[in-house]
């Protein structure tokens, strides 16, 4: 299983285009087979412990199965994650290109759980590692326990100097997730 | 009930019991939400309300680093093969 944080930049890349590596990667966590369907998705469900943890769920029954994919994505499970911040940026960033995108649908589509916006408090850890603008995207991927942050902002995220600042989680592309997964494939949990 | 002045001005009518709706957008824009606590503070003659939890800033992206962004996703050749069996 992989738990993976998407952050503004391919939401918005894999939203709007059809050909991506990031639509490609959301394609994979659609055709996963869904959290509820997992047990520890559904312990979490009954237990109600994912409004503790800040989860609010858009989709939770997803009405897709494993219809249509290869017995790769059968096999191992991805999770894409984001925050109502990163949603409310994607909003912001959107309206640029003046397109008529239901987020919210596609966020549906994709089945992406949403975890509520990034408190003040929240944010405090990273406020001396990283600039101001970014700290939400670490902090939602860190406090959703995902092991990847997937971004395509090579300029204020995926380098190798705020790597070496952010140890707790892997901030990688895409592309570099995709190669990764594909060449050698996780182990199923 | 509201005339607007301007984006972070508004004129507000009080109800009853001093109760005074706060504009949707101000509502949005700061994370306050229904049961949710603010801080009320009164300083000589002015009322602040603070939400508890102050909003995070975000990046706003250029048109430019969109377009750099659908640029740098393409996928190579090789890797759109082996995702092409992946999902077939």
């Amino acid at each position: 299983m992989i738990k993976v944080f998407f952050d503004d930049s391919v939401l918005f890349s894999g939203f709007y285009s059809s050909t991506g590596a990031s639509r490609s990667l959301l394609e994979m966590v659609k055709h996963s087979p869904s959290l509820w369907d997992t047990t520890w998705g559904i312990s979490l469900w009954r237990s109600g412990l994912q409004h503790q943890q800040g989860f609010g769920v858009r989709n939770p029954e997803p009405s897709r199965r494993y219809v249509g994919t290869g017995s790769w994505v059968k096999k191992n499970i991805i999770y894409g994650i984001t925050s109502q911040t990163v949603i409310d940026e994607l909003e912001n960033n959107l309206y640029k290109f003046n397109e008529q995108i239901n987020i919210e649908l596609l966020i549906e589509e994709y089945s992406i759980l949403i975890r509520e916006k990034i408190s003040d408090i929240e944010i405090e850890p990273y406020k001396v590692l990283i600039e101001e603008k970014d700290q939400h995207v670490v902090a939602g991927a860190i406090l959703t326990g995902c092991q990847y942050l997937i971004t395509l902002d090579k300029k204020h995220l995926n380098n190798q100097k705020i790597k070496e600042k952010i140890t707790k989680i892997k901030i990688v592309s895409p592309k570099e997730l995709l190669n990764k997964i594909l060449i050698s494939p996780p182990r199923r949990i | 009930m509201q005339i607007t002045t301007n984006q972070q001005e508004e004129w507000l009518k009080i109800l009853t019991k001093g109760m005074v709706t706060i504009p949707k957008s101000w509502r949005k824009e700061l994370g306050i939400e229904e049961g949710k606590m603010v801080k009320a503070k009164k300083i000589a003659n002015q009322i602040i309300i603070e939400p508890m939890e102050k909003p995070v800033s975000y990046r706003t992206y250029s048109q430019k680093e969109l377009q750099q962004f659908l640029k740098d996703d393409r996928l190579p050749k090789k890797l759109e093969k082996k995702l092409a069996k992946v999902l077939k």
